[in-house]
């Protein structure tokens, strides 16, 4: 009888720890890692995207994730446009994704600030699931063997900016390997 | 005792389930400007009128008056 008592309770322990664990077993299943710096930037054509993709071989760039909804993204527009503007000529190539789920929502502000660098829409949020990203915006600097090299999380404004040229120019020094 | 513990064990386990993480990119609906709890500003002021009438109190919301209530 007592041996009986003792196994109910042993049961019932460990359904109440498995209930406990539930939540982090659910975000541990869920957790991706995405890319990261050193890894090979992936094919950008196989996502399915609606826009035209620059080429991107031999060239430095940058694939930024952003949406109309996203205050500090649309923020960072202007600078990525200066960055684009300086360095074009020297094989610096720009990406904007949009993430927006409406395409209606990305081409009005688009339409507005009509930047010069290649917008692109992930209507299917296939790409920035691949990404992983943790925050909006987040940008991944990608060097001239298609190899990333430097993640922007967030924007910060000024020290954003100047980080931005900085990493552009060093990248752009740089020879492929 | 057992029953409530294993009654709330599998409570628990059914809540969980409801679990959901919004990632960074779906989160366009949650940062709309209808999402807003000051999005109508006549609204804002209204209620809070209604509140220091009713208290008695006011300031620290931005509306003027002596807490009377007749203004």
């Amino acid at each position: 009888m007592s041996y009986k008592i003792r196994t109910n309770r042993f049961s019932i322990r460990k359904l109440f720890w498995a209930a406990l664990s539930a939540p982090i077993f659910c975000v541990a299943v869920q957790a991706n890692d995405g890319w990261d710096v050193d890894t090979e930037l992936p094919d950008l054509t196989s996502f399915n995207l609606s826009g035209e993709l620059p080429g991107t071989k031999g060239n430095v760039v940058l694939v930024d994730f952003w949406a109309s909804w996203c205050a500090p993204c649309k923020a960072s527009f202007p600078s990525m446009e200066e960055a684009y503007q300086k360095y074009k000529d020297k094989g610096f190539k720009i990406v904007a994704v949009s993430v927006d789920s409406k395409a209606k929502s990305m081409e009005s502000f688009v339409n507005r600030l009509k930047p010069s660098f290649s917008i692109v829409h992930d209507s299917e949020q296939r790409l920035v699931a691949a990404a992983g990203i943790e925050v909006m915006p987040t940008s991944f600097l990608v060097d001239k063997s298609g190899k990333i090299r430097f993640v922007h999380l967030g924007w910060h404004g000024k020290e954003s900016a100047e980080r931005l040229m900085a990493e552009v120019e060093q990248l752009l020094g740089e020879e492929p390997s | 005792m057992k029953k409530f513990i294993t009654l709330f064990a599998l409570s628990l386990l059914v809540l969980f389930t409801g679990c959901a993480t919004v990632e960074p990119w779906q989160k366009g609906n949650l940062a709309d400007y209808t999402m807003r709890s000051d999005r109508d500003e006549l609204a804002s002021v209204m209620t809070s009128h209604i509140q220091f009438s009713r208290e008695a109190t006011t300031g620290g919301e931005g509306v003027g008056g002596g807490g009377c209530g007749c203004n």
